[in-house]
């Protein structure tokens, strides 16, 4: 059976009326908002068009969720892994009842697209701030999945692009749209444990494997563009799909990808979202041998110019979750609940004079309503940019800590090591080239 | 070959190992030179121990500068030498971390070979200096394709102000990737070299013209940061014209609000006036963050001249500003005729006002549209001041209807309004039963331990059915949030003895969910005396008990009792006891479900039984249940069961599981049971698997 949708080439993405045109005419075509009512920007009955970008297991994952949401329309799929991009043409098409859904090998043809209001970005660490930047550049309002970005300098940038076009960015940092992680928080910011002196976090740990030898590429798997900006290093299974968080040139191991929401809730109960620590000292024990490179086990202390201390550790020096110690108690919070010293903490209601932090519907499915509510409304979604940028600077400071074996010092107001060129030099990464951030 | 390729590589891994444990940046020389030798023949796929090694050294170096040049030095002759290519890529990146000036020659060279050209910047492009800057400007005009594209970005990303003149060659050129690059690049740079030769481009290209466009945005949040304001505004306002893209209109928007601050508020009106205008929604979340002391009023005044729409998208921001200068704005919004007006009104009233403005959010609770009932409640249960909850308790008494009587009862319990319970229980007793059931369950959600006797006294003084079945809900929340149940325990056998025996009846069943040791000899009493609802509810709570504690008790009256009810009641508590102890007297579990098992007449409760004796991980389970086998009715759970024991005890009990499953597979009819037990079967271990006689 013939398909109406259709495989994009590579082709100059600078000549971008041009790809407009074409993908309109090659692609399926739905009225954009820009096309009724009020143009440019969606009115809140209307339906919002969104392009998925990167279709692995968070990508499926999103793509499902928002398949359910009835004022959101997918109309267009990408991934450098054919059989992933075809697995998710055949759910949205399946869903829809109709053949209405493209399909692309090149985000930047999707990004293209003027009739396409939202993107869903689910790509490795490394391919995080590209597709971002162009997103908000081209006017999409973007939920991007954590963690935010693979180096400091490159999660600014993407800060900055986000703000510069009103780009309305929601981070799936979802334990914030968790009622008892918000109430963990709320117990914590309004003092129910006194004044907070320390906060523990609590990780996964990483792993090991051997040496691998490289293997041809398989069919149908864009490879070259798969690692994009990273340094070239030739294909194995174990370096790419899933795996890849393992590796530090693609992502920063457990405590990037479980940091970013953990680290994330304990700023949120800390009330240092916008900021960060001021010093940062620890140690990891990274592989010396084998394909994986991330930290297994780690643990650093991070102090804030509050006088508060964050110790960050794998599970086997801290209990999975958060725990926020206070002069009268303590409030323990992870994925399988919330537990409080006293318990009765547990039942405490949080009154209307008191801090009452931002609410949005439960967990994961909840949060990506409120990306579509708040890009509806323009109003700001559970998880800014401008925090997830923060939570994940504490998880690359720790990075950094620990890869040099030392206590480094940090501004953060201003992004900057204090007095530490050699860690200045792991703000950021060269990109492979053509691509740059 | 291969064994002996084998062998190198494993001699190779213990000798790099070795080295490893000695590594340091001033390790002796010949020791050095063994090492690097030994990775200068790596390749991918093998142990890179020896690589991690140098690493080690070179993230160590910092505290030992002397030291640390050494290394470079070895670094960079590895990288002049014959070494492989990936030992070189590894050595890059090492160069990344401690390269200077001394190395730039070296990865120079490379910057034009294709296999080396990313990985020699990915060093270069981070050391400091201008040594490394002239190398990427000499390395330009001799680059082609990517390897030219990334000199281009390395340029942009060093920020080098000497490339701008050969990078603006590059902007015409007929290669429209070199184009992009170099427009990202000075984009980077910034500066107002760079402006102007962006504007001046930007009338004649075409191509790139969108990313002149997108590369002029950062330069003129450069000029704002640097006190360049008309410069800054002259890009913006060249980009706010209407014939540009929406999001670049967006940007400069964005950017001319912050030159102007308070002063641009007529550019947001003028965008909210237009219906059809793109950036309508962004002008009015601009309103939220609008900076000057006159803002919100300003604002205010130009509210009513808007249409409806924009008016809803405005009062939103209003209440967002956190102002009360909005707060007659939004008072007069809450009677709008257009639903999406009023509902805006009320949440930003609910922002904004206080304790005056309960008594119109009350006159909203009971509204015909959903939206704006939802609104105002909301809006109740978020008012801020000390004397809200005081000012709603007036409301409820100064309104006569109950629907809104039990909407702002509901409030006070949202806002936890402790401090209202005393007037609540007064409320409680002169209201009629709607609003007195609304008051009771507000009142277990606000109670205290110091309240439970005022909550007892509600249940012994309601006046119907509906009432004390609120008042005894009330009573069973606030025992449940009390940590101290002997305390609870005490105050409802205080308030038992005096009682009527209808409420002594509500007293035993909260008892019954209390749980508290303290509690049992009274319900022992009830259930032994002459009142048949009083030994009714004594059983009920016996059997609901939370804890084993009463388990004799219940096999007792399972055994003699009359009554069939009462008789399938306390079976069934004791079989849900036995499960209780599973896990710290199994034994003890085990002897009550046989003693269900054998007494209990119904098939019902046998099969609670199965259900519950299938979590008892032991042979002797197997062996309880197996009678019931025979029974045609229970062969079903009785399956389930053995399959989960056998399933559970099959490691250290493998002849027992293997006779257990044996016998499912022979009485069963349920394929999936069957094929489960086959599983397991096949992983016994082969003496157990054939069926025992």
């Amino acid at each position: 059976m013939k398909s109406n949708s259709k495989v994009y080439s590579r082709r100059a993405w600078l000549k971008r009326t041009a790809a407009g045109l074409s993908a309109a005419i090659t692609a399926p075509m739905l009225i954009p908002e820009a096309a009724r009512g009020q143009a440019g920007r969606p009115s809140p009955s209307n339906c919002l068009t969104m392009g998925m970008i990167g279709l692995g297991s968070m990508g499926m994952r999103n793509l499902l969720g928002f398949l359910q949401e009835k004022d959101c329309r997918i109309t267009a799929v990408c991934d450098v892994d054919a059989s992933r991009r075809q697995e998710a043409l055949k759910a949205v098409n399946q869903c829809y009842g109709d053949p209405g859904c493209a399909q692309y090998n090149d985000f930047r043809e999707l990004i293209d697209r003027p009739d396409i209001d939202l993107l869903c970005l689910c790509l490795p660490d490394h391919w995080h701030s590209i597709p971002a930047i162009m997103g908000a550049r081209a006017g999409k309002d973007i939920y991007g999945e954590k963690p935010l970005a693979l180096t400091i300098v490159e999660g600014r940038a993407m800060v900055e692009a986000v703000k510069r076009y009103s780009c309305l960015w929601q981070t799936g940092s979802w334990q914030r749209s968790t009622a008892h992680f918000r109430f963990a928080c709320e117990l914590v910011r309004n003092q129910r444990i006194g004044k907070l002196q320390q906060i523990e976090v609590g990780l996964g740990t990483g792993s090991r494997i051997p040496p691998q030898a490289a293997m041809p590429i398989p069919p149908g798997f864009d490879y070259d563009r798969w690692l994009g900006p990273a340094p070239w290093a030739p294909y194995t299974e174990k370096r790419c799909h899933w795996n890849f968080r393992w590796i530090l040139d693609y992502s920063g191991g457990q405590l990037t990808d479980c940091g970013a929401h953990d680290i994330d809730i304990a700023h949120w109960g800390m009330d240092t979202e916008n900021t960060g620590p001021i010093q940062v000292e620890g140690t990891g024990d990274y592989p010396d041998d084998g394909l994986w490179n991330a930290a297994v086990t780690y643990r650093f202390e991070c102090r804030y110019d509050n006088g508060l201390t964050m110790r960050v550790g794998s599970d086997n020096f801290f209990a999975t979750g958060i725990r926020f110690i206070g002069e009268k108690g303590w409030v323990y919070v992870n994925r399988a609940g919330l537990d409080t010293h006293p318990k009765c903490l547990l039942k405490e209601q949080v009154g209307p004079e008191e801090i009452h932090l931002y609410y949005s519907p439960p967990d994961r499915q909840g949060h990506r309503r409120n990306f579509l509510d708040c890009v509806k409304n323009r109003t700001p979604p559970a998880s800014t940019i401008e925090v997830a940028h923060r939570s994940i600077t504490v998880a690359h400071l720790g990075n950094i800590a620990m890869q040099l074996g030392r206590k480094i010092r940090w501004n953060p107001q201003a992004e900057q090591f204090i007095d530490d060129p050699t860690a200045s030099r792991m703000l950021y990464r060269p990109q492979r080239s053509p691509w740059v951030f | 070959m291969k064994r002996f390729l084998c062998l190198t590589a494993r001699l190779w891994i213990i000798t790099a190992v070795a080295n490893l444990a000695a590594a340091s940046p001033d390790l002796d020389p010949a020791r050095w030179d063994a090492l690097l030798k030994q990775i200068a023949a790596y390749q991918i796929g093998q142990s890179r121990t020896g690589l991690a090694a140098v690493a080690a050294c070179v993230r160590a170096a910092h505290a030992a500068p002397t030291a640390r040049q050494a290394l470079e030095k070895r670094l960079i002759a590895l990288l002049d030498s014959k070494a492989s290519l990936e030992c070189k890529r590894f050595v890059c990146r090492q160069l990344n971390l401690i390269g200077s000036a001394q190395a730039v020659p070296v990865l120079a060279a490379q910057l034009c070979n294709p296999d080396l050209a990313d990985i020699a910047r990915y060093a270069l492009e981070i050391i400091p200096g201008q040594e490394a800057d002239a190398a990427f400007l000499d390395a330009l005009p001799n680059a082609a394709g990517l390897c030219k594209i990334g000199i281009i970005n390395s340029l942009g990303n060093r920020r080098v102000a000497r490339s701008i003149e050969p990078l603006a060659h590059l902007l015409v050129g007929p290669d429209n990737s070199m184009a992009a690059a170099a427009v990202t690049a000075l984009e980077k740079i910034r500066g107002p070299a760079v402006v102007d030769l962006f504007q001046d481009h930007l009338s004649k290209a075409t191509a790139s013209r969108q990313l002149l466009i997108d590369a002029l945005l950062p330069c003129a949040e450069d000029c704002l940061a640097r006190g360049e304001l008309d410069r800054a505004r002259q890009i913006y306002q060249q980009f706010y014209l209407p014939e540009f893209p929406v999001p670049v209109r967006a940007a400069a928007l964005r950017g001319l609000l912050a030159i102007e601050r308070a002063d641009g508020l007529w550019r947001l009106f003028e965008i909210l006036d237009n219906r059809n205008d793109p950036l309508r929604s962004i002008a009015a979340d601009h309103l939220r963050h609008l900076p000057g002391p006159g803002a919100t009023q300003a604002i205010v005044n130009q509210w009513p001249k808007l249409e409806v729409n924009a008016q809803a998208l405005v009062l939103a921001a209003l209440g967002d500003r956190g102002d009360t200068a909005a707060l007659p704005t939004a008072i007069a919004a809450v009677n709008a005729p257009d639903p999406a007006v009023a509902v805006a009104a009320l949440k930003s009233l609910g922002q904004l006002g206080g304790a005056d403005h309960v008594p119109l959010l009350a006159n909203y609770v009971t509204h015909s549209d959903m939206k704006r009932r939802a609104a105002a409640q909301a809006a109740l249960n978020h008012l801020r001041g000390v004397t809200v909850n005081r000012a709603i308790l007036n409301c409820v008494n100064g309104r006569r209807d109950q629907p809104t009587q039990i909407a702002l009862i509901n409030s006070l319990s949202a806002r936890k309004a402790v401090a209202a319970f005393p007037d609540l229980i007064q409320l409680a007793a002169h209201s009629p039963p709607q609003v007195q059931s609304c008051v009771s369950k507000a009142l277990g959600n606000l109670a205290e331990e110091r309240h439970l006797p005022a909550l007892i006294d509600l249940l012994a003084r309601s006046s119907s059915q509906t009432a004390a079945q609120s008042a005894e809900d009330a009573l069973v929340n606030l025992c449940n949030r009390l940590d101290d149940k002997d305390k609870c325990a005490a105050a409802i056998l205080a308030g038992y003895g005096p009682a009527p025996a209808p409420i002594r009846c509500a007293l035993l069943r909260v008892l019954g969910q209390v749980g508290s040791p303290q509690a049992l000899p009274t319900l022992r009493d009830a259930r032994k005396g002459n009142d048949p609802q009083i030994q009714d509810a004594a059983i009920r709570a016996l059997a609901d008990w939370p804890d084993p504690e009463p388990s004799n008790e219940l096999l007792s009256i399972a055994k003699d009792t009359p009554q069939s009810t009462h008789r399938v009641l306390a079976w069934r508590g004791f079989i849900r006891m036995a499960g209780m102890r599973i896990q710290q007297s199994p034994l003890v579990a085990l002897k009550m479900y046989q003693q269900a098992l054998d007494l209990t007449p119904r098939l019902e409760e046998k099969k609670m039984v199965l259900s519950g004796v299938a979590n008892l991980a032991r042979p002797e389970s197997l062996k309880l249940i197996e009678p019931c086998w025979k029974h045609p009715d229970l062969v079903p759970e009785t399956a389930v069961a053995a399959l989960k024991i056998a399933a559970a005890i099959a490691s250290r009990h493998p002849e027992a599981a293997s006779k257990a499953l044996h016998r499912l597979m022979e009485v069963s009819d349920d394929n999936k049971l069957q094929h489960q037990a086959d599983q397991i079967l096949k992983k016994l271990p082969p003496t157990a698997r054939k069926p025992l006689n």
